[in-house]
């Protein structure tokens, strides 16, 4: 019996059931690459179908913000508006409507939804280290402007900012000391 | 002052998500020196959550997330590779040539210079070769299959799905492998009706008038 869902990523043959959860490499039958595959029961879990709102029978009855003829179920958890089963986006326990799911993730006040992080204090570090004195002004231009940026998500390495404004100011006084002992040099 | 927990933990391998192979940037490295690493693309890690593992890929200035829930996963396929060896023949290669140039030469200081070359991709060598056999890791989850970079030896991936295991067990519950045909029997059952109609028995089903046909086994 083959699985259907589980491929061999090589030749896309359906793995046969004795070829999962096994402590060691089998061949596929397919192409023989050596492959170790391994499910979890969620493999087979059901995928729950979207909910349709109910329509509004009797008036007066509540309706949802974004499509008034369908009967509201739950309340946005962040604006407050009454939503169909339809709009109703579940998230982490919350209930959102669609805009304050797109603008949380926007503004990344939804923790578990931001996807991308600029690392200004990795890049004020890199330019810090550089040694050209306009990468110099950047670090320190760099560093103060988003010292209060959240940093990256696993390191967010709040140091770097100290350490970049030091090296980039050395860098800054050491070029102005090299033109002061050139223009010693030259009257 | 008591420090926060971190929420993160990193899983050991750090992979590079890239359109050349490793072999062919050892080989653009001749070309075009230590540029070759710029063609490397983003680097990929591996970090563990609470409730989610978390792969984070930077390209030098951005750090891109993508979270697999544990309750979600679906499962993973680990398959070895031969970059591994393919590597090892080429650094032994480049080794072999800078050894028996250095025997053959008269010369000292080129005698001295290819010995050194030969010995830093000795090292090389010696270093890949104590990495063990590559592989390619793939997640999968209902909605995505991902490849996992990092995990590209086949020990490092078996560490880290011994690591992971047991949390997403403890998500989603143990499967027993007894249950397994079961399950599936009952899943096929259940999403493909048509292998058990009078259809199953023909050699070509027609779904869609508009579509080709598609062979059943």
């Amino acid at each position: 019996m083959n699985f259907p869902l589980m491929q061999c990523p090589k030749c896309f043959t359906a793995l046969p059931a004795k070829l999962v959860n096994q402590p060691n490499l089998l061949p596929c039958p397919g192409c023989a690459a050596l492959l170790q595959a391994e499910i979890f029961p969620a493999l087979f879990r059901r995928i729950a179908s979207g909910r349709e709102g109910e329509l509004v029978m009797v008036e007066g009855e509540s309706s949802c913000f974004f499509h008034p003829q369908k009967k509201a179920v739950v309340p946005c958890d962040v604006c407050g508006r009454f939503l169909c089963a339809l709009c109703d986006c579940e998230f982490k326990g919350q209930h959102l409507c669609p805009g304050c799911l797109e603008s949380g993730q926007k503004k990344k006040s939804i923790q578990g939804l931001e996807t991308m992080r600029v690392l200004h204090s990795r890049t004020a570090l890199m330019l810090s280290i550089l040694p050209f004195f306009i990468t110099g002004i950047g670090a320190i231009w760099i560093a103060l402007r988003y010292r209060k940026e959240p940093g990256s998500l696993v390191q967010p390495m709040r140091w770097a900012f100290s350490v970049a404004l030091v090296l980039g100011s050395l860098q800054i006084l050491l070029l102005l000391l090299g033109i002061l002992f050139l223009a010693s040099f030259h009257y | 002052m008591a420090s926060t927990p971190k929420p993160y933990r990193r899983l050991s391998g750090t992979g590079y998500r890239n359109a050349i192979p490793g072999w062919g940037i050892f080989l653009l490295f001749f070309v075009i020196g230590i540029f070759a690493l710029l063609l490397r693309g983003r680097r990929v890690q591996l970090w563990q959550g609470e409730e989610h593992l978390l792969l984070v890929e930077w390209d030098g200035h951005r750090e891109y997330y993508k979270r697999f829930d544990y309750q979600d996963i679906q499962g993973f396929i680990v398959r070895k590779t031969l970059d591994g060896k393919i590597l090892n023949s080429l650094l032994a290669g480049v080794c072999l040539f800078s050894f028996a140039f250095a025997l053959s030469s008269s010369e000292p200081g080129l005698k001295i210079f290819l010995l050194i070359v030969g010995g830093v991709f000795g090292l090389l060598l010696l270093g890949n070769s104590v990495s063990g056999p590559t592989c390619q890791c793939q997640i999968r989850t209902a909605v995505q299959t991902e490849q996992l970079p990092s995990l590209n030896r086949l020990r490092r991936a078996r560490q880290v799905l011994n690591r992971i295991r047991p949390l997403i067990n403890g998500a989603q519950g143990q499967l027993v492998p007894e249950e397994i045909p079961a399950m599936l029997q009952q899943w096929l059952a259940e999403n493909q009706p048509h292998a058990t109609s009078p259809a199953s028995d023909l050699a070509y089903v027609m779904d869609d008038p508009n579509a080709p046909p598609r062979i059943v086994s």
